[in-house]
This record gives C-alpha cells, sequence and structure tokens, in this order.
C-alpha cells in the first residue's frame, strides 16, 4: 500500500481540549503523530507548544503543516526533509533547531535563536528576527546547504559559529534599518555565506570573515 | 673570563636541566638503531655525532697532549616545541635499555616560557594534582557477628543501578492504571565510560571502547554503556543494534547532530541516552576545543563542518537563557526527538550552583538524572589554568546534593552520576564505591578507561598530556593513520573487557563485607569512614583514625 492510500485531504489538531484548557507539548506531539498517519497535510491550531513538525519521517511524507494559533518556542525543530510548515503569524525561538530538510515560513516576524544548529532546509520568516540568528548551522557536503531568508533585518550576534549556512538578509522594512546585521556577526564563523542589502555598524568579525565585492 | 655577549644566551633560552623530562642516554647500550629517534611523537631526540676530546694525561714527561674521538648517539633537543614529554616511547622501543626520560628535580624553567606569542598554555590531561581524597575512603562497617557476611565468589550480587527517572510506587501505579507515559529507565552497569568525542579519539579507539562494550553486553553479561562525547557518531554505527550501549550526547557545538537526526529513520533501536552536555570539571565554564589538524575528513563530514578548521565551542548553548529555560527547553527538545521514550539528562561541572541546577530537575517532569563532573575530570584539550584552577572537587559537590534530595525525599526518584578523578590513582572501585556511597547512582570514568583499556600515558605529573595537539604517542587521541595504527582495536577491546571484569569482583568484594547483595549501596553512607576529620565533617560521614 503506498502511503497515500485511504488517507485524509486534511487533518486539523487543536491545541487547546475541550474544556478550553492548553494541551502540553508532549500530549500535542503524540496527536500530531497520530494525524499524521491519517493524513499529509496538517491544521494545527496551536496554543503555544513547542517542538511542533519534527518527527514527521520522510518515508511517509511529504508533509505539509499549517499553523493558525500562537506558536511554542522551536517550530520544526529537527524538521525532517520532506516537511513543509507554514505559519500564518509570527514565530517564538528557535525557529528551525537542528533541522536537517524542513522548509518552514513564517508570515510574521521571528524571535531569538532562529536556525540554530541546523543543518538542512529552508527558514524564511516575512519579518525580522531577534539575536543569534543562523548560529552553530552546520553543513553536510552530501546535502544542500541550510538557508535562512530574513525580508527585514537580523538582531546581534548573527551567523556566530556558522559553519555552513547561506543567510539572506533583504533589508525591507527593516526593524533596525541602521543596522541590519546587528552588532558583531559571524564571529567564530568558519562556513558558508552571507548576503545582505542595507546599512550596518560594520562589527563583523574581521578574524573569521571576509567580505568579498558587491 | 668570556665576554657576554659570545655566549648564546636569550631570556627564553633553555638547557636540559630547565626542561620537565631530561633524557638520560647511554652511549655504552646504545647501538645506533634509531627507533628511538624515529618514534618520538615531538621529536624531542636526535642521533647525532660529536668531536670528543680524550684528554691524554702524562705524567712522567713534561708534555701533554689530546687525543680526539667520535661520540655517535642520541642528544635532547632544548627548542620548546620540542621538548621532552617523558612519554617514554624511545625507552619502549630501544632493544638495549639505552635511553628513558626521567623527571626533572630541578626546577623545571619550561613552565615560565610557555606563553610565547602571547598564546597561554594549553594541554590535555587532567589537573596535575596526583592527591585524591576518595582514595583516603575506607569501608568500614563490616558485617561479622551482627549480620551474616557474604561471600563475593559465591552468592549473587546484584551490580546495576538505574539510569531515569524512578516514580514513586504510588504515582508509579497511578500511571500504569490511567495508562498514562511512564519515563524510560536503563539498567545498566555503574561504571559508565564517560563522554569523549570521536573527534578526540582516534577511530582505532573508539572501535575498542565499542568492541569491548559489546563484549560485555552479550557475552560477559554486564550491561556496560559508553557516552560518544560531542561531535555524534559514525552513521554506521547509528543504524547498528549496538546503538543501544551508547549514550548520545548534545552539547553546545550541535555538533554531529544532524546525522543523529538523519539516522533515526533507520535506527533499529534507541540510544541508551542522551546526556545534554552544560559543563565539564576539566574545564567549567569553557567550550570544546577540537583543533584544526584533528579535523580531518571524517571528522569534518561527522560535524556537518569544512575539514581542517578549529572547531571552538561555545561554553554556554547559545538559545538558552536561564536554568529553567535549560532544563526545560534541552530537555523536552531531545526527550521529543525519540517519542520521550529515551532518557535524557543534563552533565554540568561541579560547582557551588550544582544544587540549584538539580532542584530544577527534580521538579521537570521529563529529566532524567544530572551527572556532575569534579574538578579531576579529563579533557582532550584545555587552558592548563582552567584544568589546575577552575572547578570543584566532586565530593562535596555530590553530597551536598544527595542530601538535599534525601530532604526532599526524592533520593530515589533522580539519580546522580558523578564523574571527574574516579581511579586517579588506580583504585577505579574503591574510587566508585566511595561516591556511590556518598550518594552517586554511578560513576563515569574516561582517563582511567584510557589508560587501563589503550595504555595511555598520560599522567598528573604532566607525562604526556599531548591529546591537544594530536601527537598521541600511543595512537589514543590523533587522527593521524601512522600513529593511531600503533593500537589495536582488538587488543583494546580485549582489555576494556579485562577492566569490566576486575570492577565487577572488587565490587563484590567490597560490598560482600558489608553484607549488602540485594542491591548498589547507593547512599549508604554509615558503611565508610574517612582518616580526615575535616572532611569526615564537611561530607557527613565517620571521621576514623
Amino acid at each position: 500500500m503506498s502511503p497515500t492510500d485511504n488517507k485524509k485531504d486534511s487533518t486539523t489538531v487543536k491545541g487547546l481540549n475541550s474544556e478550553g484548557q492548553r494541551i502540553s507539548s508532549k500530549d500535542f506531539e503524540d496527536l500530531v503523530q497520530a494525524a499524521a498517519k491519517e493524513s499529509q497535510n496538517l491544521v494545527l491550531e496551536t496554543y503555544g507548544q513547542h517542538n511542533v513538525g519534527g518527527r514527521l519521517m520522510p518515508a511517509s511524507g511529504p508533509y505539509n503543516i499549517n499553523l493558525t494559533g500562537p506558536v511554542g518556542q522551536r517550530l520544526g525543530c529537527m524538521g525532517q526533509p520532506g516537511t513543509t510548515i507554514v505559519t500564518e503569524g509570527p514565530a517564538s525561538d528557535d525557529v528551525g533547531y537542528l533541522n536537517i530538510g524542513a522548509d518552514i515560513i513564517v508570515k510574521g516576524d521571528a524571535t531569538n535563536g532562529v536556525c540554530n544548529a541546523m543543518a538542512q532546509g529552508k527558514v524564511m520568516i516575512k519579518g525580522s528576527i531577534g539575536s543569534r540568528g543562523l548560529t552553530m548551522t552546520k553543513w553536510n557536503p552530501d546535502y544542500e546547504r541550510p538557508e535562512l531568508w530574513v525580508l527585514g533585518s537580523v538582531g546581534d550576534t548573527f551567523a556566530e559559529f556558522n559553519c555552513g549556512g547561506t543567510g539572506i538578509v533583504c533589508g525591507f522594512d527593516a526593524k533596525n534599518p541602521d543596522n541590519v546585521l546587528g552588532y558583531r556577526p559571524c564571529v567564530g564563523m568558519v562556513g558558508g555565506i552571507i548576503y545582505y542589502r542595507g546599512k550596518t555598524d560594520d562589527t563583523y568579525s574581521r578574524t573569521s570573515v571576509k567580505r568579498r565585492a558587491r | 673570563m668570556v665576554s657576554i655577549q659570545s655566549i648564546p644566551s636569550t631570556p627564553s633560552s633553555l638547557t636540559h636541566i630547565d626542561l620537565q623530562w631530561i633524557v638520560k642516554h647511554r652511549e655504552d647500550r646504545c647501538t645506533l638503531c634509531g627507533k628511538c629517534t624515529s618514534v618520538c611523537p615531538r621529536e624531542a631526540i636526535y642521533l647525532t655525532y660529536r668531536r670528543q676530546r680524550m684528554p691524554k694525561l702524562d705524567i712522567l714527561r713534561k708534555q701533554r697532549g689530546s687525543e680526539y674521538r667520535t661520540f655517535t648517539g642520541v642528544r635532547q633537543r632544548m627548542a620548546k616545541a620540542n621538548r621532552c614529554i617523558g612519554c617514554g616511547m624511545c625507552a619502549s622501543v630501544c632493544p638495549n635499555e639505552a635511553i628513558a626520560p626521567v623527571p626533572n628535580g630541578n626546577d623545571a624553567r619550561v613552565r615560565m616560557m610557555q606563553n610565547e606569542k602571547g598564546e597561554a598554555a594549553t594541554r590535555g590531561g587532567r589537573r596535575n594534582v596526583r592527591y585524591s581524597l576518595l582514595d583516603k575512603v575506607m569501608f568500614n562497617r563490616i558485617s561479622m557477628l551482627t549480620d551474616p557476611a557474604l561471600d563475593a565468589g559465591r552468592h549473587e550480587f546484584e551490580l546495576n543501578t538505574l539510569l531515569g527517572r524512578v516514580l514513586a510506587p504510588d504515582e508509579y501505579l497511578r500511571r500504569k492504571l490511567a495508562g498514562e507515559w511512564i519515563p524510560p529507565v536503563r539498567e545498566i552497569f555503574p561504571f559508565v565510560i564517560g563522554s569523549m568525542s570521536f573527534g578526540a579519539l582516534s577511530p582505532n579507539m573508539w572501535l575498542g571502547l565499542l568492541q569491548g562494550v559489546a563484549y560485555c553486553n552479550e557475552v560477559l553479561g554486564i550491561p556496560v554503556v559508553m557516552a560518544t562525547g560531542e561531535g555524534g557518531c559514525p552513521p554506521w554505527v547509528l543504524k547498528s543494534p549496538y546503538l543501544k550501549y551508547i549514550i548520545l550526547q548534545i552539547a553546545s557545538g550541535y555538533f554531529g547532530w544532524d546525522e543523529i537526526i538523519r539516522a533515526i529513520p533507520e535506527m533499529q533501536c534507541e540510544p541508551a541516552a542522551i546526556e545534554i552536555k552544560y559543563g565539564q570539571g576539566a574545564k567549567p565554564g569553557d567550550g570544546g576545543l577540537l583543533m584544526w589538524f584533528k579535523v580531518s575528513k571524517l571528522i569534518a563530514r561527522l560535524r556537518g563542518v569544512p575539514e581542517g578548521v578549529d572547531l571552538p565551542s561555545p561554553p554556554v548553548h547559545q538559545t538558552l537563557y536561564s536554568i529553567e529555560e535549560s532544563v526545560m527547553k534541552m530537555i523536552q527538545s531531545l526527550s521529543m526527538a525519540w517519542g520521550f521514550k529515551v532518557p535524557v539528562y543534563p552533565k554540568i561541572s561541579a560547582s557551588t550552583s550544582a544544587k540549584a541546577v538539580l532542584n530544577n530537575l527534580v521538579r521537570n517532569p521529563y529529566a532524567s538524572a544530572l551527572l556532575i563532573d569534579g574538578v579531576d575530570g579529563g579533557t582532550g584539550a584545555a587552558y592548563n589554568v582552567s584544568m589546575d584552577a577552575t572547578g570543584h572537587p566532586i565530593a562535596s559537590c555530590l553530597r551536598d546534593c544527595y542530601l538535599d534530595l534525601a530532604k526532599q525525599g526524592k533520593q530515589n526518584e533522580i539519580p546522580i552520576f558523578a564523574a571527574g578523578g574516579v581511579g586517579k590513582n588506580g583504585n577505579v572501585t574503591q574510587n566508585g564505591m566511595a561516591l556511590i556511597m556518598m550518594g552517586a547512582s554511578g560513576v563515569h570514568i574516561g582517563k582511567y578507561i584510557m589508560q587501563s583499556a589503550a595504555g595511555c600515558l598520560g599522567s598528573e605529573r604532566n607525562r604526556c598530556n599531548v591529546c591537544n595537539i594530536g601527537i598521541c604517542p600511543k595512537g589514543i587521541t590523533s587522527q593521524n593513520p601512522k600513529l593511531y595504527r600503533r593500537l589495536d582495536p582488538d587488543k583494546v577491546a580485549e582489555r576494556v573487557a579485562d577492566t569490566f571484569m576486575a570492577i565487577r569482583t572488587e565490587m563484590k568484594k567490597i560490598m560482600a563485607p558489608l553484607g549488602r547483595s540485594q542491591s548498589l549501596p547507593i547512599g549508604m553512607s554509615d558503611a565508610i569512614g574517612i582518616e580526615d576529620a575535616d572532611a569526615a565533617k564537611r561530607l557527613n560521614i565517620k571521621y576514623i583514625c
């Protein structure tokens, strides 16, 4: 039987129980895992649950996930290839933490630690992000480089210890138009490329990265 | 008197009596085979010839004369980069006992010179202090007439311990009946091979350890587990049935975790546990440091980084801002990766703040244990000042934490594992059992297993201690095939099995006189005493003399 047989078009998982109380992240994950057996399209009405969207194994995918409620920390944590996660609003800390292939789209801002330790997959942020984005990012040459696309600006200590991730900072409608890369980006960075558009304070680590011509 | 200009002396000039180890060479025994100079990892010695004056004194004639001969043999280099590390590989390959390093009884001035170009001294090993408080603990509540002692050779002993959160009986029953989640618990041997990374250890060492651990489990019935340290695990191990003997570590560099997560769908079994490293005893508050020459093609692939670059790990996890967040966020994420079926516990360096961490774990439903690593823990690379002077001894830190748990009545729920200096002077079982009776559920041994199973030459007299620069003379901590070929993985495996069989016997020899056989004497502090009144008072155990 192929994985698509006998599956529903879409399944909705609610983050609140019938009494209107928040379901714990662990129990919510169990519900999502059960829903993923029924359908490859999931609508998750989250209520701040953490670690949503990981552990959806590629063999039974691809999975399309839409989040409609408030998003908890570590959205797409340990995301697998073949998973696409879209959240309608902003996201909390550590979007795409340890992601190894999921594509994550945030239609708002995201806070600190976006793409921390991510090794593969694309994260796209429609707004700006907080500090420590694209930090400790990895890249295995057998796979595509991890990518972080930010339409606005990024916060301080961006791309610290980046080992191979690509960052694209567009500087469009930036939270901080005077410094789209934040204070002290790229410290300890040993691999990867950062593209940016807009003004910076020029505090990037000279010992770690080289500036290329435009 | 010669003019000062003619003496080739600079502020940093050294001669052999300024070095920590002096190579003694006996010309009369040397066969000039050259094995010593070729094996020396630091090129500290070289074959050379010298013109030597043979004074000829003929007392009956007024004329004096001299003859010359040619000395051919081995001499020591004085440059700091080539200073002898006392490993003694020259002595071990010499066919004629003609050469050996001896510790310098004089002041080793080289210590003042190890800051060239402004670089502070770094090394591998552990705190260079030979004293161990644990060695002074005695097991002295002997069952003789009060209750019958046991026969270590004949009786059956339950020596294993539990890694994982053990629920109180009523809570366990309630959850069982309600069909609720029950925390994962592993039954393991209380001496765990502590975290040493795949980048720090050579492939042969790692393979030998894994083979030995598998043999202990599958043939000897000793459920030994080993921790990987940061930097991941080769994919073939992740997808093998041996993964169940491995504790995977996640540390602040997150190296190797992409390969681990990628392998999850193909895993045949679950790992023994997940260790979240927040700190290590050898260098508290400092991150891992893998030097560029150890980042080979294989290591680069495993870690998801470019080849041949320095890999420092930050001192802290970059996305964690408080104890509550660290404990909750990391333990929850890592538990979720295996569907809450694998124990997840943090490793911290012993410190005055350890109790705060422990109390957070007690309140966290997903925390499985706490590992505390004391100041005498080893490391592959750190600044000398971190290793020698930063940290907290394990005994009092463990004891404070255990007694705190006991006060809350939680001592059987969250196991505490202790590490740092266990077996420093060879008394591995005695040290480990002393910690267990002070309240540890088990201990981690790293340096001891390298010494015991692979012949590591490092010592607290600063012998060898060059794990950080990839020239390990025994091939234990090098990624250079010329060096690690010296280490036969099968022989390492054999020695691992030998070591754990002996520990098992010694555990029985300690437990039998105490009349204890049905469970590990965790926290049985009435059975120990120490010949040190201050330590006894601090540790709340008996003072004996």
